[in-house]
């Protein structure tokens, strides 16, 4: 049972820049549930940027109605040094600002290349000065130097990761701890929690509160799978957007309350894939 | 003291670190009608200009020029930052256009870079697919830099060279491939190992990789033996396995002994071949022919050089300078070696290698150059792997190769009468 939440998040003053990156497995519903905690923000007056770093452009499309064309890396690659703020940073939802990173079709070149061109050049165009909140949305598992760039140089202090309780899953989100923890001896990031997405997968809320505990962090929120989602997500639309007095909608502003003022961000302790199989199976049986 | 030009600190290589891309490039360099393709950023390029302006003034120092020699243009396909990104298939297609419309090649080589190796470019389909379109043979060599090294470039395009367009053919009696380079069919080094081959009524046809046209390459699975030319360090390396394909795909024999350097290798160089032949009578003659060429060139030499006071200087270790072909060459000068200097640029260690080394061919004081000796000073004649920058000195360059058979060495020996000759006070190097 998801706990009700009020419809309006409580504002409180943000006074440095919070810089949030979501990790997950691939198709665990990142972008999705980046794009509603960005409206529920919006929403209730932070100014938000989400950046996608994902060579599919879909982070902001239940943001902008529409798959965002204007990507940094190809906007870079149509003006060049003539590239403005304006051909990159685009207005979503509530005056979210979305930008996707771009990148190469399935197959070619290297995405992970891609995600550092095109934070450098938001960085030297200075975009995202003015925004309280930078919501970097990932794609997938850290496979490669590139996607640890926003944990890597800076970029995203607080990480979260979005997960189910269905093993894979689980091994995407042990593995970003992995890269999480190696980061973090040498600057500021650190892991903010396990965002549980579920599957409706068996004991799957408990099972998530027992993996984040074993890795040192927690359950910041536990999404219940409803088909709202579904339906905002056909008609190009946040739930936030969609349907916001839904109890689902109060789901995501809990979320987004617990991000914006979640102070317990911690180094993780990832766990041995034998003992991730063990815990699975403890929580896996009727 | 002597001070060394463009000399290192420090010499610690103990084995090659190299692009493999000159490689390859090197392996058609002078192939008519071969044209290469770097799939590269443009800077790559650089490494093969800077090697190949070495070549050239090599060639030009041994008045080995030849002008006339076919060299095969090297183009980048010039990856930038979004190729890297968004890949470079497209990049690497539109250089293969301009290649052909531009220079009309009878065949391309692509030798793929680090960059294209790390993102994963596909650059073997799109050979097969130019290929396809422009009806010219566009082969593609996998020779990202991270993977290999200089020579192993060479030896992947000599592979696929083979693949490419050799056939299965008669052998024909007394025919000869040399693989490798060693300057090429003009250079005084390729000219001697000739000369060593007529003796046994063995005829060069064609020289694999390098120098050579289409129609000889197809040449190289007729010819009854392989003769490997170079045959030092890690060069050999490669030579040896292209020699062994050919022996597996078309039954080519190969004879595997380095190319000799100096009076006693040169013997037996011509005893080997004979055994390895079964021709040991026709290596007697040879072996006969080539002692008297020697005397006749002592007799012309030594009265010019002998008890001359010299000194060697020695700046390269062990792995790539062996000291015994300089101290034979002084030997058969008749000069009297004073001293032997090591350079500073040796390590410890490899000063410790090289006097242990010299100590098997000679009793003459070894010092260090950090010895405030005064050796340099008597000497008449130096005879060096650096060059020193003393004007006034009499300087015989040792050259990093050493010049192959008995004519290689009547080569230094006339050189260094030559220097002997010099008028008055007149310094200067010549390279040998």
């Amino acid at each position: 049972m998801v706990k009700k939440y009020s419809s309006v998040l409580e504002k409180r003053e943000v006074n440095c820049m919070k810089k949030i990156a979501f990790y997950g497995k691939g198709g665990i519903g990142k972008s999705t549930t980046a794009a509603n905690v960005s409206a529920a923000l919006a929403t209730n007056g932070y100014s938000i940027c989400q950046i996608g770093c994902d060579p599919k452009n879909d982070s902001t499309r239940l943001l902008l109605g529409r798959t965002c064309m204007e990507t940094v890396l190809d906007m870079v690659k149509k003006h060049g040094d003539e590239v403005a703020i304006e051909h990159v940073v685009h207005s979503g939802f509530a005056n979210v600002k979305c930008v996707e990173a771009g990148g190469p079709e399935p197959g070619v070149g290297c995405a992970g290349r891609g995600i550092i061109v095109a934070l450098e050049k938001l960085k030297e165009l200075d975009a995202i000065k003015d925004e309280q909140v930078v919501l970097y949305d990932v794609l997938g598992d850290v496979v490669c130097g590139g996607f640890a760039v926003p944990i890597r140089e800076g970029y995203a202090t607080d990480i979260y990761i979005v997960s189910s309780g269905e093993l894979m899953s689980l091994y995407a989100a042990n593995n970003i701890a992995k890269g999480i923890a190696r980061f973090a001896g040498r600057g500021k990031v650190r892991l903010g929690g396990i965002i549980g997405n579920s599957r409706n997968i068996i004991h799957e809320q408990a099972l998530l509160e027992a993996f984040a505990k074993r890795i040192n962090t927690s359950l910041i929120t536990f999404i219940p799978r409803e088909t709202i989602v579904h339906q905002a997500e056909i008609n190009r639309k946040t739930v936030i957007e969609w349907a916001p007095q839904s109890p689902q909608a109060d789901v995501y502003r809990q979320l987004a309350h617990a991000i914006i003022h979640n102070t317990d961000l911690t180094v993780p302790t990832p766990i041995s894939f034998e003992a991730l199989e063990e815990l699975v199976l403890a929580y896996g049986n009727q | 003291m002597p001070m060394v030009i463009s000399k290192k600190n420090v010499v610690t290589m103990k084995r090659s670190y190299s692009c493999s891309m000159p490689g390859v490039w090197s392996a058609v360099a002078h192939n008519q009608g071969a044209v290469v393709i770097y799939h590269s950023p443009q800077a790559c390029g650089h490494v093969t200009h800077t090697m190949d302006l070495g070549n050239h003034y090599r060639s030009l120092a041994r008045r080995e020029m030849n002008f006339q020699q076919y060299t095969a243009p090297l183009i980048t396909s010039g990856l930038k930052e979004e190729h890297s990104i968004f890949g470079g298939t497209e990049q690497l297609r539109h250089c293969i256009d301009y290649v052909v419309e531009r220079y009309k090649p009878e065949y391309i080589v692509i030798a793929s870079s680090c960059v294209a190796g790390v993102i994963g470019d596909d650059v073997k389909a799109v050979a097969a697919a130019a290929q396809e379109m422009w009806h010219i043979p566009i082969l593609s060599v996998e020779s990202h830099g991270f993977l290999n090294e200089y020579y192993t470039g060479y030896y992947q395009a000599g592979l696929i060279l083979i693949e490419r367009f050799m056939q299965k053919q008669e052998l024909q009696k007394n025919t000869v491939t040399l693989l490798g380079d060693l300057g090429g069919p003009q250079g005084i080094d390729v000219q001697e190992i000739k000369q060593l081959l007529k003796f046994f009524d063995l005829h060069v046809h064609c020289q694999f990789t390098g120098y050579a046209s289409l129609e000889e390459i197809q040449k190289v699975s007729a010819s009854s033996l392989c003769v490997l030319l170079g045959g030092r360090a890690q060069s050999h390396v490669g030579t040896d396995s292209l020699a062994a394909d050919l022996k597996t795909k078309f039954a080519i024999p190969f004879f595997d002994v380095p190319c000799p350097t100096g009076w006693q290798e040169t013997k037996n160089w011509l005893s080997k071949m004979g055994r390895f032949l079964g021709r040991d009578d026709e290596a007697l003659v040879a072996i006969n022919q080539q002692e008297e060429k020697l005397q006749q060139a002592l007799l012309q030499y030594s009265p010019k050089l002998r008890n001359k006071k010299v000194v060697l200087c020695i700046g390269r270790p062990l792995l790539y300078f062996q000291p015994a072909w300089a101290l034979e060459l002084l030997i058969h000068a008749g000069v009297n070696l004073t001293g032997i200097l090591l350079l500073k640029g040796l390590t410890e260690g490899q000063q410790e290698d090289m006097r242990k080394e010299l100590k098997k061919y000679t009793t003459v004081p070894i010092w260090h150059e950090q010895e405030e000796v005064k050796v340099l000073e008597m000497a008449e004649l130096t005879v060096t792997t650096h060059e020193l920058s003393d004007h006034i000195r009499r300087q015989l360059f040792l050259p990093v190769i050493p010049p192959v058979g008995v004519g290689g060495l009547i080569g230094l020996l006339c050189k260094l009468a030559r220097l002997a000759g010099r008028s008055k006070q007149r310094g200067g190097i010549v390279y040998g």
